[in-house]
């Protein structure tokens, strides 16, 4: 799993995330959420294009971390899900949680004002 | 029925160790013939076998040294894929107090059986006095073309209500294991608590 944070500007930040996304990956990606929200981003992008493999972990650190940024007034926002992935979101209600785009560049023009 | 192909692995409670999984069960539905949405079914079986192993690593052994065993099957007649697992963890599942995750909100916790229950047929627990058992059966739909027996178009008719629906644990005692099974495994010869958690036994597997 390789986890990738950029700053797009001073409130809004991107994950992506390539592999499988499971309980063996946590810490890595918490940290990387950690990271942003300290730099003062409250929007963030989660790209899962190129993520293989999600479980009830990650599930809820998703959860956990979209709690955060709506703490600051922020929102995170996913993009790029695979059709078994999206299936786990769907049967787990948490897809309708939040805003899911199909591609980052959709999802960053959504933010645009922000 | 007849079992196609098993594979039995011994893995160290360890969570590096789960990556296993997803070849082991590419490996077994090879034997199978085309199935239908073939990928969606692998990886839910997947993600199902990765869950319940998840939970006997982080909850059964909570950071202890040990092994448990995962056997793999598949069957036909109908076909289908179970899967087994025995832990000698400590850690125990309460099925009294575990309750479904409420979706009216983004759930962030016990997520990990709700899953195993929405993507498998059947979920079984059973605790012994050393030991805990698990069994997850997925029946598996042939693709459109493929010749099903009688047994397996009947199967296809008792498939489980739909995903969406909100499961509930119904403790109950798995036929064959009744003669001597009290609750809390008084009066038997050793302690035997056996819980549907999704489904209900078709038949005593070997």
């Amino acid at each position: 799993m390789i986890c990738t944070m950029y700053q797009l500007d001073s409130a809004v930040g991107m994950l992506e995330i390539s592999g499988r996304f499971d309980v063996l990956h946590l810490r890595q990606v918490q940290q990387k959420f950690d990271a942003l929200l300290t730099v003062g981003v409250r929007y963030i992008i989660l790209d899962l294009a190129a993520v293989t493999f999600v479980d009830s972990s990650a599930l809820t650190l998703i959860v956990r971390a979209m709690q955060r940024c709506r703490e600051r007034n922020g929102e995170l926002l996913l993009c790029g899900l695979c059709p078994p992935v999206r299936i786990i979101f769907e049967l787990t209600r948490i897809e309708k949680a939040f805003r899911v785009f199909d591609s980052e560049v959709a999802a960053q023009a959504a933010l645009i004002g922000c | 029925m007849s079992e196609i192909f098993s594979s039995v692995l011994v893995l160290p409670a360890q969570l590096q160790r789960l990556s296993v999984i997803e070849t082991q069960i590419a490996a077994l539905l090879a034997h199978a013939p085309p199935l239908s949405e073939a990928e969606s079914l692998r990886y839910n079986i997947g993600l199902a076998t990765h869950e319940l192993c998840t939970n006997i690593i982080l909850h059964a052994y909570a950071g202890a040294p040990g092994k448990f065993m995962l056997t793999l099957t598949l069957r036909d007649d109908p076909w289908r894929v179970e899967i087994a697992t025995c832990d000698y963890g400590r850690g125990r599942f309460a099925v009294e107090e575990w309750a479904p995750p409420r979706l009216d909100e983004p759930p962030a916790e016990r997520l990990g059986i709700f899953l195993m229950q929405n993507l498998m047929d059947k979920v079984a627990y059973r605790s012994e006095t050393q030991c805990s058992h698990w069994q997850l059966v997925k029946q598996l739909t042939l693709a459109e073309g493929q010749a099903a027996t009688g047994a397996q178009q009947e199967t296809l008719h008792r498939l489980p209500p739909a995903l969406d629906s909100q499961p509930t644990l119904q403790p109950v005692a798995a036929p064959g294991q009744t003669d001597n099974h009290q609750p809390n495994g008084q009066g038997s010869q050793h302690q035997c608590d056996v819980h549907w958690l999704k489904g209900s036994q078709i038949e005593e597997s070997a």
